[in-house]
């Protein structure tokens, strides 16, 4: 409704070809790879278009093929400066990346969002990192006819990238699976957990059920050295309308941790992210200790107070009967 | 006389409560809309068309009404980004509830403004949301984008009071439109048309929203 009233909408096309027979992506068109070098040039800020691609007529996206970006590079990271950046690319000016960078005296983090993904934030000491990331592209990002793919850096301030280099690989796909076919529903905040002591991480997968319900296998990334009760992967047969389900871990390390939740290979690939913080386990005297002191003074005041009152209330007793 | 006394005691106590209650800031009791709902745009995602003064759902807890959504390519950083020439002092912390893809979550936001808090002096304020883990939504609708609450404060350090959600509304869409950017005045409609009054707070907003594209 939205995307009607603000003229985003492109029209279904009925002459669109025959859909991929399985999930998953199909690449359809790569950035050619003498363009591939040009990539490098938008490292410090600016915008380079890397080709375009062709779509036959009645082209568009959705509702049974949907078009994908795959983004595959490495960023050289500016250690040591402090930045903010953002890198994104576009089809017909329609933006479906954009990758922020965030560069600090010690660390670099590198975040992302997109429907085949999720949230994803990587926090680095690195000198570089290599992304391979997935979105579907917007609703007016697909034509017929030439579509541009332009990759932009905004310096937003500082220094962020001392290199970018675009891979092979990078280009348009194409999928069957809608872009909300499974998702994840997780804790948005993050849970809290002490060092040593068993914490569930709940999880629900939500299907729309626009494919054949052959059920997914949901697997959990903890932390290294994090026990994990049971299996790290659990499989439904069949999903239904969506599965509930959790995981229980045992946290070793303090500090912010992320675990991840993934179904691979099936529909969209979702995946979603958890955050948890550890606090580090107290001994019973530490973290009671206060407490019993506190009750023991309110005990050994109530009783003072009493005695007082009485010995008030006898005297008065003794100065009446005078 | 004691007994006296004593509803002497009690009706200087309740005369005294009566005015503290009076003599409290707008703020503190609460702005209120009658026109408190949720807008859905596409995709499971979905927002209050109002920002909170607590993280709490409350219709008599209001702050400002939604008016700007910046879509495409927008980044809560990156608003902030292209308005820091004009606004350059960060505000005061407000809430906004919002659904992203299934589940309801509050983002915090103090927002920008054009000058520093005074006694005599005014400035413009606008406070940027989005689900605080990405600093953006994404659909193939909007692409990535952000929603926006306006409004002037007057006199923040002596006698304050609030308004004018239209005007920074206007002005946010100049400086846009300014940069080249294809800026949507009163775009789409919000259902949080409201103009009254209330204490310090006084609501002018035409229910439209401003839609801004950001390359």
């Amino acid at each position: 409704m939205v995307a009607a009233c603000c003229g985003l909408a492109v029209a279904s096309s009925a002459a669109d070809a025959a859909p991929p027979s399985a999930p998953g992506l199909r690449t359809i068109w790569q950035v050619p790879a003498q363009a591939l070098p040009s990539a490098g040039s938008v490292a410090h800020g600016g915008t380079v278009t890397l080709g375009t691609f062709a779509l036959p007529a009645g082209s568009a996206q959705g509702p049974s093929r949907w078009y994908a970006i795959r983004l595959r590079v490495v960023l050289g990271l500016a250690r040591g400066s402090v930045g903010d950046c953002i890198l994104s690319a576009a089809t017909g000016g329609a933006t479906a990346a954009q990758i922020e960078i965030e560069t600090r005296r010690r660390s670099s983090a590198v975040s992302s969002l997109g429907w085949i993904q999720g949230r994803r934030r990587l926090v680095t000491h690195a000198a570089s990192v290599t992304l391979d990331f997935r979105n579907y592209l917007q609703v007016r990002g697909v034509k017929p006819g030439a579509n541009p793919l332009r990759l932009t850096l905004d310096v937003l301030g500082g220094h962020c990238l001392t290199s970018l280099r675009l891979l092979r690989g990078s280009g348009i796909a194409t999928t069957a699976a809608r872009p909300d076919e499974l998702r994840f529903l997780v804790p948005t905040t993050a849970l809290a957990a002490t060092k040593g002591h068993q914490l569930t991480i709940p999880y629900e997968l939500s299907r729309r059920g626009g494919w054949p319900d052959r059920g997914a296998t949901v697997t959990l990334s903890a932390p290294r050295g994090w026990q994990v009760e049971g299996a790290r992967s659990q499989r439904f047969q069949r999903l239904g309308d969506g599965r509930r389900g959790s995981f229980r871990v045992t946290p070793t390390t303090t500090g912010a941790s992320y675990l991840g939740l993934r179904a691979m290979r099936v529909y969209n690939e979702p995946s979603a992210t958890i955050q948890v913080r550890v606090e580090p386990a107290r001994s019973w005297l530490s973290t009671r200790g206060v407490s019993l002191l506190l009750s023991a003074a309110l005990i050994v005041a109530a009783a003072a107070l009493t005695r007082a009152s009485l010995r008030a209330r006898r005297r008065e007793h003794a100065e009446a009967g005078r | 006389m004691r007994i006296k006394l004593r509803h002497l005691y009690l009706v200087a106590a309740v005369c005294a409560l009566a005015a503290g209650v009076a003599l409290l800031p707008a703020n503190v009791i609460g702005s209120s809309t009658t026109n408190l709902r949720t807008l859905g745009f596409g995709y499971g995602d979905s927002i209050y068309n109002y920002d909170f003064e607590n993280q709490a759902v409350d219709a008599r807890h209001v702050d400002w009404a939604m008016s700007l959504l910046f879509y495409n390519n927008a980044n809560i950083n990156k608003i902030k980004s292209i308005l820091e020439g004009s606004y350059w002092i960060y505000g005061s912390k407000e809430n906004a509830n919002l659904n992203d893809s299934g589940s309801w979550e509050w983002d915090q936001d103090g927002g920008m403004k054009t000058d520093t808090p005074s006694c005599l002096g005014s400035d413009a304020h606008y406070r940027v949301y989005a689900p605080s883990a990405s600093d953006r939504f994404y659909n193939p609708s909007f692409g990535y984008y952000v929603f926006g609450t306006t409004h002037h404060d007057h006199h923040e350090l002596c006698d304050a009071s609030y308004d004018d959600s239209e005007g920074t509304e206007h002005d946010i869409a100049n400086r846009m439109s300014a940069r080249g950017y294809y800026t949507r005045y009163d775009y789409a409609w919000f259902y949080n048309a409201q103009f009254d009054t209330q204490g310090n707070h006084r609501f002018n907003n035409d229910g439209y929203a401003t839609y801004i594209e950001v390359p």
